[in-house]
């Protein structure tokens, strides 16, 4: 009898339990209430167990959600800040055409002005050394470009083409020292030579000591050189000395047009006949009005042509 | 004296021992339960929820041949009910059933590896299914399963074979850890 429950004591144990079970499923059905003898002390036991459990998952599942979340946000930020990047190169882009836009009016404007027929260019590069003052541009003998055309901006005289290539053409400024442009002074007709200095700006050369030249009178050119127009704008008188011996005075002038900032330029054909004329261009420069170029906003009304005879 | 007992020769285990094994089973009993009532319920939105406590009375069907390992499963289900809503004794029926066909299929088949003990946990699970559905029918006189129960059974049987291999390892893990041969 002990061997056959030792032999099959697994099995009767297992039937006992299940009986058990049975006996525990007839009395939960029968009975209203639950009929649970150990469940109490279960629930009792592990409770706080599970609430530490719960705890600490839902903490996991709040930072495995904050973490999703958070790569969402990186995303969206990072496709934020190219949008970002993207609107900004537009929004520069755009000013850039703005700007190009007003400069190329400007110097249309200039170009409707002039006495003679005039080429748009770029510029494409300045001078290689610190010495000399050029420039390079992006036209040259294939678009009609000659040594000895004149370089103008809307502000007034650039300087003068140097020398061409086929595609490319190098322009003295006015205020390199090999320069020359043959001036007037606006407001008293007295006339002479502007030329650049080694250091920067310019001076107005061979005007008698006796001559009334003031700062801040405006220097324009007399057309007499054959190269410019009459009556551009050179310059402004920044600084006037009269010495004791020799016969000239020194009187330094500061250049309309910013070299170091054009960009874009035109060139004046040459010709004698038409800068002497007296055409358009003089008649802008007549009364001393920065906007008669056609440099701010709309082209100023024509004004009556007058002389210039010193 | 057929193959089982041959290659099973009893051998008196210490007391020690037997209350290291039953302690190894409490703990992993427990968080068993735990996972199953917490956890795993949070990342399975509860629809299907793996049995690790049915995992763990595969394991004591498998091995432990014994009175302890009757009882093991009997307090396993009660323990399930306790923490269900479920008619008390209709967990500790299923487990118990569970653990007593293991057993007599383990005592017929070499099931010592990992690929065995994956089909009969998933097995089990169907097992345990049709135990809760026939006791439900016989006192609650339930007398249709819907469809969606079927495939609620089928993903955690599903979900219970997967982790066989995990939880079978942990336990034996554990047993070692405790001093149990």
């Amino acid at each position: 009898m002990l061997e056959f429950i030792r032999r099959n004591r697994v099995l009767l144990s297992s039937s006992f339990f299940l009986v058990c079970s049975l006996a525990l499923l007839s009395l939960n059905a029968r009975h209203p209430g639950r009929v649970d003898p150990l469940g109490r002390a279960f629930l009792e036991v592990m409770a706080p167990l599970q609430a530490v459990t719960t705890g600490l998952a839902r903490r996991t599942g709040d930072l495995w959600s904050g973490y999703v979340s958070l790569i969402g946000v990186e995303r969206e930020n990072g496709r934020l800040r190219g949008y970002l990047h993207e609107l900004e190169r537009h929004a520069t882009h755009q000013r850039e055409l703005e700007l190009m836009n007003r400069r190329l009016k400007r110097l249309l404007a200039l170009q409707r002005r002039l006495p003679t027929r005039a080429v748009a260019a770029e510029v494409s590069s300045r001078d290689a050394s610190v010495w000399f003052q050029s420039l390079t541009l992006d036209k040259g003998e294939v678009d009609g470009l000659e040594p000895g055309m004149s370089v103008l901006a809307p502000a007034g005289v650039v300087g003068v083409i140097s020398s061409t290539s086929p595609h490319a053409a190098r322009v003295l400024l006015l205020t390199d020292p090999n320069s020359g442009v043959d001036v007037l002074v606006q407001r008293t007709r007295v006339r002479g030579i502007v030329s650049g200095l080694l250091e920067q700006g310019a001076v107005l050369k061979y005007v008698k000591r006796a001559e009334d030249v003031r700062v801040g009178d405006r220097v324009v050119a007399s057309g007499l050189d054959g190269i410019f127009p009459k009556g551009i704008t050179v310059g402004r008188v920044t600084r006037v000395s009269r010495k004791d011996r020799g016969l000239f005075l020194y009187a330094e002038v500061a250049p309309a047009a910013d070299a170091s900032r054009l960009e874009e330029v035109l060139v004046a054909h040459a010709s004698g006949a038409e800068l002497q004329a007296g055409g358009p261009a003089s008649e802008v420069a007549g009364p001393p009005d920065p906007a008669a170029l056609g440099i701010l906003g709309p082209p100023a009304p024509v004004a009556p042509a007058r002389g210039h005879a010193r | 004296m057929n193959l089982y007992e041959a290659t099973h020769t009893p051998q008196a285990p210490s007391l020690g021992s037997e209350l290291r094994a039953a302690g190894a089973y409490v703990l992993t009993g427990s968080v068993a339960l735990l996972l199953q009532t917490t956890l795993l319920h949070s990342l399975t939105g509860g629809r299907a929820i793996p049995d690790l406590v049915l995992i763990l009375c595969v394991y004591l069907g498998l091995h432990e041949h014994n009175v302890g390992g009757a009882t093991g499963a009997f307090l396993l289900g009660y323990l399930l009910d306790s923490f269900s809503g479920s008619l008390v004794g209709l967990n500790a029926f299923a487990l118990t059933t569970v653990y007593l066909v293991v057993y007599l299929m383990s005592r017929r088949l070499w099931m010592n590896n990992t690929l065995s003990s994956i089909a009969m946990v998933f097995l089990a699970t169907l097992l345990k299914g049709i135990a809760i559905v026939g006791a439900l029918a016989t006192y609650l006189a339930i007398d249709r399963v819907s469809l969606d129960a079927a495939e609620v059974l089928l993903a955690e049987a599903l979900l219970a074979a997967a982790l066989t291999p995990a939880v079978f390892a942990l336990l034996g893990r554990v047993k070692r850890m405790l001093g149990v041969v």
